[in-house]
């Protein structure tokens, strides 16, 4: 019973964080707000008792790729946005209109959907089945995912890197 | 009627071009001096251009020799062979093959024709020679004697109508030869609709022989009238031949008489009878040897020969042929009225060749198609020969054609004098042969006395304007001494021709000579399988008939001589006495005019109405509207690239929202 | 007793994080706020998955959010880089200075 009140905080928590990601003209705040919507969703991860997924969110999502964007940001050193006139003026309401319309359609969806309730309450899924999925039936997959971290890396130094002076 | 006869036209027999290749042969000569000249004649020297052009005359002319030997080989009755070159079209029902028809009037035609055409053409070669266009001149003659040729061995009207449409085309463009003269342009714009007007009436007439009898085929059609075959026309039902053209029409008007009247029509216009004769005197505007070939000897007889030709088909409707008649006689005077008074030496021999096509018709309409035929081919040696006096003439004035400005040329240009008096006394019927065929025609309208009479005085007015010619331009006082000084005798090259046609003109009399000086009919007989027998008539008679019309030709004569040589200036006192009559003459009873009101203004009033309105305002603007549609609607597409990626990420999700209401309407309906 | 947490709630949830997402890649101007977005787009997709995951019984929905986070980091570092290059060319991170596809 609880649980389900704790949730709803969490969820409202979360959409505030979203919210205000949008709202705010600096970037830095902007980073911060998803932080927090990022921890909300760690911790309904862990309502729903994927707790390996709720560390690795908080550690990976957002203790390293939003490090990431705090590190460009600094490095282009931007400030307060000052772009000047808006050009598509329009665009807000066409782009409240849309998502508002998806947003509707989601939520419908969602609510009407027939889902097994689970009624355990916090019941926590054991790491060790995960990983011995993880190692059999998905092995090419972990090893792709590898792979296109090498990659990335790579293209990202040759793509930074400066042209040599006279060359 | 003289001349009535059973004619043999139906007996022709068929041939295959394998036995009868000489007969392909004949027009290939022209075709290829065209081609050659045609394609390359820029680029060749200019003798070889004239060796060509010339030798592929010649060439023509010693085949048709050739056939004309291999032609009186055969039996009397076997002469007429149409000889089957290949299946031209064969749709259905229609069967129209490329035939040629070897027979007596067609090699008598083709020899004529490429005989007078050399001489031409070598004249030419002197006439032409300082002009920078030479090939283009040569080809187009080729060409033009090509289809004229074409013409007259064809076995059907349709290859006959290829050689009609030809000519006309080649008499265009060698009218407007010079084409960057205004009035030679003109011409030849006139000359080339006024002749298209009767070619409908033929054409219309062809295509109703074809719905009729189901072939266009001289010997079929003839044959079929001939044994009265059945047929079954256009109108359904099977009715014998004779029916068929007997069946009324419009206005009691049988459907014979109505084909023979288009067929006419067309030979109206191609021979420059009243009232289509507006073409010829304006045709003047082209090269003086043009105007000899094609508008004295050639193609302006074409009618006269379809005429002799279908004859079969006209004899079945004796008011067509009174009406061939009526015209015929009224345009011989009709013209040589205005040839009278006119002023410019080739406009005379204009008017005087529209004259004397018009006795030709006047003898087909009364049945003597054969004498029809002989003042043709005299007629093409003597009228040609004149042509190319005048031509010389012009040549040593400098392209004068005023003969008020000309006079006693004679000292100077002997040869040319004396060949235009060969050639004039001919034409005014004194001299053989003009004087046998012009009295052969008189003799046979003598039955019809209205049209007798118009012959008569059609022969006083055409010997009086002959002398008038001859005076005042080869003997008296010269008008105008600059130019008599520098005026000179013309080449060989030119006055060798002239020669030979004067040579000529004498000695084809001997193809038909009269009653009284003995029984020559060589002419007559030959074409007898084809045009049937001539009436002929006894000396007495022939002696009578001759009389009249020598002394109708010596009062022509004597008006003349006392009205330019004895007495000048006499005549000029009566036409100020009756300036109306003079001014009606001289202004060639304004029928230009005439039509220019009636048709010319109208015509182009309409065209530049529909030019302005319908060509602009609409099909232009059509055009011009999807071009201008185009490029708006380019214009206002093109705002869909803002070039912004908000509007391009605005544009992906609001697809994918539509995509997603589907999908939700997809899953509800189940 | 109904104890658990009410799966509809959280699916309905990861549609209002996910259509927020896209509200901020089509209207924001500052490209780092626009990817962020998309990595708010790719979060809401994750937890529709594990809400899956745990309603089938099933572990490879996890596994996949698993790789999804993989990859995303790997984007992440790959975009950012294309944004600095952006940035080194244009001066600015206003997105609609890159317009060069203007018709």
């Amino acid at each position: 019973m609880w649980l389900k009140g704790l949730f709803l905080l969490v969820a409202v928590l979360s959409v505030l964080g979203a919210l205000g990601m949008l709202a705010t003209p600096n970037p830095v705040h902007s980073v911060l707000y998803l932080v927090l919507t990022l921890f909300c969703v760690a911790a309904i991860y862990l309502m729903l008792g994927a707790e390996f997924l709720a560390v690795v969110q908080v550690i990976v999502y957002a203790g390293a790729i939003m490090v990431l964007f705090l590190f460009v940001i600094m490095l282009l050193n931007l400030g307060r946005d000052e772009f000047g006139a808006d050009p598509l003026p329009r665009q807000w309401t066409a782009g409240l209109f849309v998502c508002g319309g998806i947003a509707v359609v989601m939520v419908a969806v969602g609510l009407s959907v027939l889902l097994r309730w689970r009624t355990d309450p916090l019941q926590l899924v054991s790491l060790k089945d995960l990983s011995r999925l993880l190692f059999t039936k998905h092995l090419l997959a972990f090893e792709i995912a590898s792979l296109i971290l090498l990659i990335g890396m790579v293209g990202v130094v040759v793509m930074v890197k400066r042209p040599k002076e006279g060359a | 009627m003289a001349g009535t006869h059973e004619a043999m036209a139906w007996s022709v027999l068929k041939g295959s071009v394998e036995d009868w290749s000489a007969i392909l042969v004949l027009p290939t000569f022209p075709l290829a001096g065209f081609v050659i000249n045609g394609l390359w004649g820029r680029r060749l020297p200019k003798a070889f251009v004239s060796f060509v052009a010339c030798g592929a005359i010649a060439g023509a002319f010693l085949s048709a020799l050739y056939l004309l030997t291999m032609n009186l080989a055969l039996p009397p009755s076997q002469r007429a062979i149409s000889v089957y070159v290949f299946p031209w079209m064969d749709a259905g029902p229609i069967r129209l093959p490329f035939t040629l028809l070897f027979d007596p009037l067609s090699l008598t035609m083709a020899l004529t024709v490429s005989g007078v055409s050399f001489l031409i053409h070598v004249y030419s070669v002197g006439y032409m020679a300082h002009d920078d266009e030479f090939s283009r001149y040569f080809a187009l003659l080729n060409l033009f004697v090509f289809f004229m040729l074409l013409l007259v061995l064809a076995g059907n009207l349709a290859v006959m109508f290829i050689g009609w449409e030809g000519v006309g085309f080649c008499s265009f463009a060698l009218i407007s030869f010079w084409f960057t003269r205004e009035r030679a342009a003109e011409a030849g714009r006139k000359a080339f609709l006024v002749t298209r007007f009767g070619d409908f009436g033929f054409f219309v007439a062809t295509l109703a022989l074809l719905a009729i009898f189901g072939t266009l085929d001289f010997g079929d059609i003839a044959f079929a009238l001939h044994a009265n075959e059945v047929l079954t026309p256009w109108w359904g039902g099977k009715v014998t031949a004779q029916e068929a053209l007997h069946k009324p029409t419009a206005l009691g008007i049988s459907l014979g008489t109505l084909l023979c009247l288009g067929l006419f029509v067309g030979a109206i216009g191609k021979s420059a009878q009243f009232p289509l004769h507006v073409w010829l005197p304006d045709a003047m505007e082209g090269p003086t040897p043009v105007s000899a070939l094609i508008h004295a000897a050639t193609m302006v007889t074409a009618g006269v020969y379809m005429v002799a030709r279908l004859h079969f088909l006209f004899e079945l409707s004796p008011v067509a042929l009174l009406v061939v008649a009526v015209i015929g006689a009224f345009t011989a005077t009709f013209a040589a009225t205005m040839g009278c008074v006119e002023n410019d030496i080739k406009r005379v021999l204009a008017y005087s060749t529209i004259s004397q096509l018009g006795y030709m018709f006047l003898a087909c309409g009364v049945g003597a198609y054969a004498a029809g035929i002989y003042h043709l081919v005299t007629h093409a040696f003597f009228k040609a020969l004149l042509f190319l006096c005048a031509g010389s003439v012009m040549h040593a004035l400098h392209d004068v054609l005023d003969i008020r400005r000309m006079g006693g040329l004679a000292k100077k240009m002997p040869t040319t004098a004396t060949t235009f008096w060969v050639g004039g006394l001919a034409l005014a019927g004194l001299i053989p042969s003009g004087l046998f065929s012009k009295d052969a025609i008189l003799h046979a309208a003598e039955s019809q006395k209205a049209l007798w009479a118009l012959g008569l005085f059609t022969a006083v007015l055409t010997a009086f304007y002959t002398v008038r010619l001859g005076i005042k331009v080869f003997h008296g006082q010269p008008r105008d001494t600059e130019l008599f000084e520098h005026a000179h005798e013309s080449p060989s090259v030119m006055t060798i021709p002239m020669a030979l046609l004067a040579i000529g003109t004498i000695a084809v009399s001997i193809l038909w000579v009269p009653a009284f000086l003995g029984h020559w009919t060589i002419l007559p007989d030959y074409l007898q399988s084809v045009l049937g027998e001539t009436h002929e008539p006894s000396a007495a008679e022939a002696l009578r008939s001759t009389l009249w019309a020598v002394g109708a030709a010596l009062l022509g004569v004597i008006v003349a001589l006392w009205a330019y040589a004895w007495q000048p200036g006499a005549l000029w006192r009566v036409a100020q006495a009756l300036p109306w009559l003079y001014r009606w003459m001289a202004g060639k009873y304004f029928v230009d005019e005439l039509y220019a009101a009636l048709i010319t203004r109208p015509g182009r009033c309409l065209s530049e109405w529909v030019s302005a309105h319908f060509d602009l305002g609409v099909i232009d603007a059509l055009v011009n509207g999807v071009g201008w549609l185009t490029a708006r609607v380019g214009e206002r597409v093109r705002r869909v690239q803002t070039g912004f990626v908000r509007n391009y990420a605005l544009y992906f999700v609001t697809a994918s929202l539509l995509v997603l209401l589907y999908l939700l309407a997809q899953g509800t309906r189940r | 007793m109904e104890t658990g947490v009410p799966l509809n709630w959280v699916i309905a949830l990861s549609g209002i994080l996910f259509s927020i997402g896209i509200l901020g890649v089509l209207t924001k101007r500052n490209i780092i706020v626009i990817f962020m977005s998309v990595e708010l787009m790719l979060n809401a997709a994750n937890l529709a998955l594990v809400a899956f995951s745990r309603a089938h019984d099933n572990l490879d929905g996890q596994i996949f959010v698993f790789f999804t986070m993989t990859l995303a980091a790997a984007e992440v570092a790959v975009g950012l880089a294309i944004i600095v290059a952006l940035f080194r060319l244009k001066g600015s991170i206003d997105v609609d200075r890159a317009n060069l596809l203007k018709g």
